[in-house]
């Protein structure tokens, strides 16, 4: 028969060896007293020895959101296993102390009650995915004799969906193409807008018969008049997020290697704008597409309607930083589509693609999302190296500008409105310059 | 190096921190040396062995300080002394707590049902061990009278066995507190 093979731990050799001290001393010296002192820690040694090869002793600790905290704290539940599959599992008697990390923070212990469940609040992001809580959990027996090793968990992951936001105008390209919405087009068709009053011909309908123009101009009531109007149609609008970068607030973090705090970068501003961008047009039934520079995922399609917007959010909730990879063609936006690029403008592909896309006569914008940097650098070098990332970027702007192309701050709400690039009075000025084209044609000084 | 994260924090009442659970461990090994150490100087060994041993994690240190407790109750102790029940329910709580701080890490939080728990298995272990410390002391007392021994120790026999016959209670199910 083969014999079962029992490990002990350095506790119970602990316990040993000092039962065996007491032990030792007691007799040397004959004093029973002294050999009394061995009592719990023989006793110990014995409930270990008997506990030492079980496994059974790990609780596993599951996180759980189901109720929210308020603002960036969020609300976990760290609960013993329910159940197993099917059946309801026995929760062994002991401790469980889980051993928890936020990021940027040391572990910290929660020791409980193997049955017991505690709320745990931790921070959260902004928008966007993340791990908010890494953990893991030893368990012990009653007296302690008996520990598990640490088991780590899966962290807990949360994705938050940036929010809308108030409706920003929304200026659209002179050349749409879609059927219905709200934007009068240059295509005569169904719509509000009237184009002429003219004699009927074959093929018009008769509710448009204008029968007060008839009694005007149709004196002798021989012929008559109907209203043809432009067809209305909705905008199209691309929204290009540039993932390339996400550059913290505070200048030193910009060198920190390792794992990263929650704190909000330029991928939120970019999240944050997008969002308010797509759902300010899909409000008004426009459709709206996403794409990325990186090129690593699909491009979500041109589409209108509330459940459109959802997806805009999920697919900005999970964009992280991926470096940019070479790309076999450049991204295309539809036709007639006005066109969005987020980003932090540190490199000059966004700012090529918006030189491209206007050269193509689309209405583009860029839009800055590097937030209002605090200037923490702790060296010389690390001083130098963010002046002169803040000049490239500003040179690299200033080109954009002269090549009449707007960029607009991404800083919206307290941090960056009422300036003349903000979102907000930027796009206000584009559906004006907009505005201003539509009615004087398509000529070459219109911008 | 420390980077400004928020730490995650229990939403719950009846939590003790661990620095006063480390602060309670070495002050108790400190008292325990206290009545050993008296009057010496040395009794700086003990007490920075002890303060250390609630701190880091160390296994060897939680030794040291154990066996610098043991080694000096068998050498400065009078025999028969009454402080032997004190001395075998502090070795066993500072042994105890040693065991569980040895796991975590500096910062933290432990529930009061854990603490229970921890408790009520000290309590079940002393209460074998306690009878054993007074039998010792009766021998210590009356080693020459042999019924007074034999009786004693029959009574701590028959005590083990009362406490080991007892039927366990039914193990908890989840949901179930105390």
């Amino acid at each position: 028969m083969a014999r079962r093979s029992v490990t002990h731990s350095p506790v119970w050799a602990l316990a040993v060896i000092i039962a065996l001290v007491c032990v030792g001393a007691g007799l040397v010296s004959g004093r029973p007293d002294t050999v009394a002192l061995a009592a719990p820690f023989a006793l110990l040694a014995l409930a270990g020895r008997t506990t030492a090869s079980r496994e059974d002793t790990v609780i596993g600790i599951t996180g759980d959101r189901r109720a929210q905290g308020t603002g960036r704290r969020l609300r976990l539940l760290l609960a013993p296993p329910r159940t197993d599959g099917v059946a309801t599992v026995a929760v062994p008697p002991g401790l469980v102390a889980t051993i928890m990390a936020t990021p940027g923070c040391p572990p910290e212990a929660l020791v409980l009650r193997s049955d017991e469940e505690c709320p745990v609040l931790v921070d959260g992001p902004l928008s966007g995915e993340a791990d908010v809580l890494s953990y893991g959990s030893i368990g012990f027996s009653p007296d302690l004799t008996a520990a598990s090793a640490f088991r780590p968990t899966p962290p807990v992951r949360v994705s938050i969906l940036a929010p809308v936001g108030p409706m920003l105008a929304r200026p659209v390209s002179r050349r749409l193409a879609g059927m219905a919405g709200t934007h009068g087009s240059k295509r005569p068709g169904e719509g509000g807008e009237l184009r002429s009053i003219a004699p009927l011909q074959p093929g018009d309908q008769r509710r448009r018969i204008d029968w007060r123009a008839t009694a005007r101009r149709s004196t002798d009531q021989d012929r008559l008049m109907v209203r043809r109007t432009f067809a209305d149609a909705e905008a199209s609008v691309f929204l290009v997020v540039d993932q390339g970068q996400d550059l913290p607030r505070s200048t030193s973090d910009w060198f920190e290697a390792g794992s990263s705090r929650l704190v909000p970068g330029s991928l939120h501003v970019a999240r944050v704008a997008a969002t308010r961008v797509a759902a300010s047009y899909l409000s008004v039934g426009d459709r709206v597409g996403l794409d990325d520079l990186s090129g690593t995922r699909r491009a979500l399609r041109s589409a209108a309607g509330a459940r459109h917007l959802e997806q805009i959010r999920t697919r900005l909730a999970a964009t992280s930083v991926i470096p940019r990879r070479r790309r076999r063609r450049d991204p295309v936006p539809p036709e007639g589509a006005v066109v969005v690029v987020f980003s932090a403008f540190l490199d000059p592909e966004p700012a090529r693609l918006l030189r491209l896309w206007h050269a193509q006569g689309l209405v583009v914008a860029g839009v800055d999302c590097v937030p209002s940097l605090d200037r923490t650098e702790v060296t010389t070098t690390q001083a130098r190296a963010v002046q002169l990332t803040l000049l490239r970027r500003r040179l690299l702007l200033d080109d954009l500008w002269r090549d009449g192309i707007p960029v607009l701050s991404g800083l919206s709400g307290e941090i960056g409105s009422g300036t003349d690039d903000s979102l907000e009075t930027g796009f206000r000025l584009l559906e004006r310059r907009a505005h201003r084209r539509v009615g004087q044609g398509s000529g070459p000084g219109a911008r | 190096m420390r980077r400004g994260g928020t730490p995650a924090v229990p939403d719950r009442s009846g939590l003790v921190p661990l620095w006063a659970l480390r602060c309670a461990t070495a002050l108790i090994a400190v008292l325990l040396g206290a009545v050993v150490w008296n009057g010496s100087a040395w009794i700086i060994l003990p007490v920075v062995a002890a303060a250390a041993a609630a701190v880091l994690p160390s296994i060897g240190l939680a030794a040291l300080t154990l066996l610098l407790l043991v080694v000096a109750y068998a050498v400065n102790m009078p025999a028969g002394s009454p402080w032997l029940l004190v001395f075998v329910a502090g070795l066993h709580t500072v042994f105890i707590l040693y065991l569980l701080l040895l796991h975590l890490p500096l910062r933290g939080w432990i529930s009061g049902a854990a603490l229970r728990e921890l408790g009520g298995s000290l309590l079940r272990i002393q209460a074998v061990a306690q009878p054993v410390a007074v039998l010792a002391l009766l021998v210590d007392d009356a080693g020459s009278s042999l019924p007074a021994v034999v009786a004693g120790v029959a009574a701590l026999v028959g005590w083990c066995l009362w406490l080991v016959g007892r039927r366990d209670p039914d193990p908890k199910t989840p949901g179930q507190h105390s």
